[in-house]
């Protein structure tokens, strides 16, 4: 069973009034548990609406949404659900609840109903895999953007989550808080098997996924490995989103009639198949 | 200018201020404004004053920022003094115009002036050593005996907190819209109230907007993170009284029942 | 004529113990007409310095000199050229289209003409050529800005500046958190700001592959000081103060550099992906051990 399913979800605002807008249009795809899954898509093509629906911040309007074999439709289930799958979203600023790092990391397991002995040491394991134990007693409004989606990150790790959601972790911040997020999230991925969803514009974060989504106006319009989805260039500039450099260096140099193998996305493989087409 | 501000502020440290019970600092708050309205003498002013600076000592808040707390309030202290300097009839000392400055007058201003200081910097205190979420914790504790009657008492609670976690941040961007307006020519100095009030709506108007988006926000997070009220709901650091709380209550309550005793 | 810094300091809340300092001894000069891009780390001293530049903040010590005047002067009968002065540089903030706040995007655009006393006949051109050229169409005039696009309401936000008709424009970090598309049509307006009406630009960012496509000079701060002041090119070679800086070379040179240490005699200077592309094939022409013919598709 995988640990994410959707199963023909659509999803209208403002259902039935006048302004109308469908924003999921019969979304069906499987996430397994331990994937390391990027969503692409231009703004407006139904991406945050798709990762409100993992952990039933938002409720199909008709289809379902199991996670972990609960439908988000149950109210029962509302509480599991959020539990097991924990959101990170674009502004810092605003989902940081408490005015020390330390009570807002613990914000979700008190909610919960964890007992204190066991929020605490939660609370400083989950600082610590984010490398913020440092920051502690601080006061969230005085880090950087970069600090603050490590509390972000921390705060839905306390819960004990089995999956992360980020929603542009990084939209808002300088490259360093990028790179140290980024680096942040593999970590987990690797050494926890936490699974992750990470939607992002940055086509060089969604290269580190192993599979990639790519949504246009509500549907899911593609979806494989970085590799082939970036083979695919040209429908990627048409649906106004970007490739990393070296794609889009191969690209052109197989416009000019270099010989190059398919499939090439990091910068290494570029270089290596130069040199191989010289001998 | 903004940046002012330091009400509200808690500065993380380790004092005995710090260690003790946020109910017990309100609790004894309470106490404190309660005799400081109901004496009157030097000798208890003298000893409040006193433990006022004891207090801000300990708590190893910087000075100069427990002092800044007094800033924004200045101005109705000295109007407070002024009112009563001229206000107040009884033995004449000077003549200044038409009005008389009186030695009752002189004397029940430094009152309620010192009244006023003392009470700032006190309750700043409390907020200097608390953190916002303990103090949250506490209101609640102690308002949940009125919840028989209706009193929402964790409502109340996680509006302050969250009200006291955003004041920093509205302040940031109030100043970024404001240099943003000022940029296209807006003009907050000049002119008449009327047209100062007009000056404001194009930074009220983008400054509510963001509120709105942020409130948006912040509770999407919240519900993500599993808040569903006081219910079911623990601490990572369960209020607990201890020792310190006991001595506290006890020093205190002895001083009180002195002071409204026999230095009223 | 130019904007000039002389050895600006900065401190945020002195005497206090958030007392921050921001800025220390910076100088520099920005000619009319040049395309200057600022990077740095948060906190690094960006936004500080450009605040600088048209009154917002003023210098704890040093001055600011644009088109000669300087612009914390106190003096009586100068005010009115401070005022000028200070006008000649629109400023655009991080996330711009939080400032909106009119009915009407025509309205709120008009704002800062308005507080210039424009005449009416005056300001509605004005509206509808900033509109124009951020290229939203000015039958929106009427419409809410609330109702646009991400995109598209920074872009009017931005139309709400050049409607004052700024010799030198401040941009602070424009394109964050847009998609892609939405980065590049505010790119291209840029740059048509600046190579169609010479607008002199002043561009905070972090991505160096723009600065590299779009700067003639760039400026790296660090820690409240300046640290480099050289063409993009030039900066982007001195790799000890780009780390230190937070920052790193565009996408394209580290691969160039990657492709250099592979054997293949690439430009490791090449900065965008067609000077990339151009290298490459050069070098592979150039390249004595090429098997003949059997790279080109024929």
């Amino acid at each position: 069973m995988s640990l994410i399913e959707l199963e023909h979800v659509s999803h209208v605002y403002q259902a039935g009034q006048e302004n109308a807008h469908e924003a999921l249009k019969d979304v069906s795809l499987s996430i397994e548990e331990g994937a390391f899954v990027a969503v692409l898509g231009t703004n407006g093509s139904g991406k945050s609406t798709l990762a409100k629906h993992l952990n039933a911040l938002l409720l199909p309007t008709s289809g379902h949404c199991r996670i972990a074999g609960m439908d988000t439709l149950e109210e029962d289930a509302l509480w599991k659900v959020r539990q097991q799958v924990g959101m990170v979203f674009q502004n810092p600023d605003n989902q940081i609840i408490a005015a020390v790092v330390e009570e807002d990391v613990a914000f979700g397991p008190e909610n919960l109903g964890v007992p204190p002995e066991e929020i605490r040491h939660r609370v400083a394991q989950a600082l610590r895999d984010v490398g913020m134990t440092h920051y502690r007693t601080r006061a969230p409004h005085l880090l950087s953007g970069g600090q603050k989606q490590r509390i972000a990150i921390a705060g839905a790790l306390a819960m004990q989550t089995k999956c992360l959601v980020l929603d542009e972790p990084t939209a808002m911040l300088d490259p360093q808080g990028r790179q140290d997020i980024l680096n942040c999230v593999r970590k987990l991925h690797e050494e926890q098997g936490i699974t992750v969803v990470y939607i992002t514009h940055f086509m060089e974060e969604a290269a580190a996924a192993d599979r990639i989504i790519v949504m246009d106006k509500g549907e899911v319009i593609d979806d494989g490995t970085p590799r082939a989805i970036f083979a695919k260039a040209g429908e990627l500039w048409k649906l106004g989103l970007d490739v990393p450099v070296a794609v889009e260096i191969a690209e052109k140099l197989r416009k000019k009639g270099v010989k190059l193998p398919e499939g090439i996305l990091l910068g290494e493989e570029l270089a290596e198949a130069l040199a191989a087409s010289i001998g | 200018m903004l940046n002012d501000i330091t009400i509200g502020q808690y500065f993380p440290g380790n004092s005995v201020l710090h260690r003790m019970d946020p109910r017990t600092k309100i609790l004894l708050l309470i106490g404190f404004i309660a005799v400081l309205f109901l004496c009157s003498s030097w000798t208890a002013y003298a000893v409040l004053t006193a433990l006022t600076v004891v207090l801000m000592a300990v708590s190893r808040v910087p000075l100069r920022t427990q002092v800044r707390a007094l800033k924004p309030l200045w101005w109705i202290i000295l109007f407070t003094f002024v009112l009563h300097v001229f206000g107040s009839p009884g033995e004449p000392v000077a003549k200044v115009w038409i009005f008389n400055v009186t030695r009752e007058g002189i004397v029940g201003g430094i009152f309620v002036c010192l009244r006023l200081v003392l009470l700032i910097l006190m309750s700043s205190l409390l907020t200097f050593t608390t953190s916002p979420l303990r103090l949250t914790d506490a209101m609640e504790s102690l308002l949940s005996p009125f919840k028989r009657i209706g009193v929402p008492a964790h409502e109340i609670a996680m509006m302050m907190t969250i009200a006291l976690r955003f004041v920093p941040t509205l302040i940031e961007e109030t100043d970024r819209i404001m240099k943003a307006q000022q940029s296209r020519g807006a003009d907050f100095q000049n002119g008449n109230i009327l047209k100062r009030l007009r000056a404001m709506v194009p930074v009220l108007v983008p400054l509510f907007l963001s509120a709105f988006r942020r409130a948006d926000d912040l509770a999407m997070a919240m519900e993500a993170r599993c808040y569903r009220g006081g219910e079911g709901h623990t601490q990572m650091r369960a209020l607990r009284y201890s020792a310190i709380d006991g001595v506290a209550g006890l020093v205190f309550a002895v001083l009180a029942v002195v002071l409204v005793g026999w230095f009223r | 004529m130019a904007i000039q810094i002389e050895s600006v300091s900065f401190t945020y809340m002195p005497g206090t113990p958030y007392e921050r300092r921001a800025l220390e001894d910076v100088s520099l000069t920005i000619e009319e007409g040049s395309f200057t891009a600022i990077a740095g780390h948060t906190g690094s001293g960006k936004s500080t310095l450009v605040q600088h530049l048209n009154g917002l903040l003023h210098p704890a010590s040093g001055r600011v000199l644009v088109d000669g005047v300087d612009i914390g002067s106190k003096v009586k009968n100068e005010r009115k050229a401070v005022k000028k002065a200070c006008q000649s540089v629109g400023m655009v903030f991080q996330y711009p289209e939080q400032q909106l706040f009119e009915e009407t995007i025509a309205a709120d655009i008009a704002f800062g003409p308005k507080n210039q006393d424009l005449p009416e006949a005056e300001i509605a051109k004005r509206v509808e050529e900033a509109m124009r050229f951020v290229h939203i169409d000015p039958a929106l005039k009427d419409r809410s800005p609330f109702q646009l696009s991400g995109g598209q309401m920074r872009r009017a936000a931005i139309a709400g500046v050049l409607a004052l008709r700024p010799k030198y424009l401040v941009l602070d970090e424009p394109t964050a958190g847009l998609d892609p598309r939405g980065r590049e049509q505010l790119i291209q307006n840029i740059r048509e700001l600046h190579d169609k009406q010479g607008v002199t630009i002043i561009f905070i960012s972090h991505n160096m592959d723009d600065i590299a496509r779009l700067a003639d000079t760039l400026i790296i701060m660090d820690g409240g000081k300046k640290v480099c002041e050289a063409a993009p090119r030039e900066a982007f070679r001195q790799k000890e103060i780009l780390r230190h800086a937070g920052l790193r070379e565009p996408e394209t040179m580290q691969l160039m550099q990657l492709i250099r240490g592979k054997g293949l005699d690439v430009r490791s200077d090449a900065m965008t992906t067609d000077e990339a592309v151009q290298s490459i094939l050069e070098a592979r022409k150039a390249h004595p051990k090429r098997k003949g013919g059997s790279a080109h598709a024929q």
